[in-house]
């Protein structure tokens, strides 16, 4: 994922959980106002469905709301990932291993000495 | 296996990133006890969930902010600590550690001999 697909899904994600507490507050005074409602006289029919309404929209937005942290937790992981498997070697790594090949060197013809052919080291 | 320094410090940022997070859902959960606490008629609840609600924005605000910071760290880096996006690296320092061990075992065993 590019950095500009991150920055996208980030402004999008950031939007939907600002927007995700303020739904949740509106639609949980739905079944307040249905309480106005039936005191004016209405049928109540309609009450109980704008209540139901009411709750199956808070429970979208709950949803909604841990959904989108999730993802941000998914996004952090993922930017983890990047440091953690993608880093350039550094130089000092390099260097290293040519020492590690010298030293085989040595260690190799000093082993022949001693193994294959019987002689003492030097 | 140890990091070096910088991505250390990018991964402790990452993790702090994490908790505030979580802060989020725990401010948006207490957030909704204070609302049913309201709508139940217990208005003593109104300064607490105002108090909630401010610190759920505070955070998510926190929160997005530290995540774009990291993102422009990770575009600042590619080409010079880190590869390329569509390169994967391989376990390259494998082969360097197989090495290792592999000489290590050789220098006992001379000196044994």
């Amino acid at each position: 994922m590019s950095t500009r697909s991150l920055l996208e899904q980030l402004d999008r994600t950031t939007e939907l959980l600002a927007q995700s507490l303020a739904q949740i507050v509106k639609f949980s005074s739905l079944s307040k106002d249905s309480d106005k409602i039936e005191e004016s006289g209405q049928v109540a029919e309609s009450v109980a469905t704008m209540a139901t309404d009411g709750i199956v929209l808070v429970n979208t937005h709950t949803s909604q709301l841990i959904k989108g942290i999730q993802d941000l937790l998914v996004m952090t992981r993922t930017i983890r990932e990047k440091w953690l498997l993608s880093q350039v070697p550094d130089k000092k790594s390099s260097q290293d291993r040519q020492i590690d090949v010298e030293k085989c060197s040595k260690l190799l013809e000093e082993w022949v000495s001693v193994v294959v052919t019987g002689t003492s080291p030097q | 296996m140890p990091q070096p320094e910088y991505i250390n410090e990018r991964l402790e940022a990452l993790n702090d990133i994490d908790k505030e997070l979580v802060i989020i859902l725990s401010n948006a959960s207490q957030v909704i006890g204070t609302l049913a606490g309201l709508k139940s008629g217990n208005e003593a609840m109104k300064p607490q969930f105002e108090s909630h609600v401010k610190a759920f924005y505070s955070s998510l605000e926190r929160a997005s902010v530290d995540l774009r910071r990291e993102i422009k760290h990770l575009d600042d880096n590619i080409g010079t600590r880190l590869l390329p996006i569509n390169l994967d690296k391989k376990a390259t320092g494998q082969d360097d550690e197989k090495l290792q061990e592999q000489l290590e075992l050789l220098e006992r065993e001379l000196k044994r001999q």
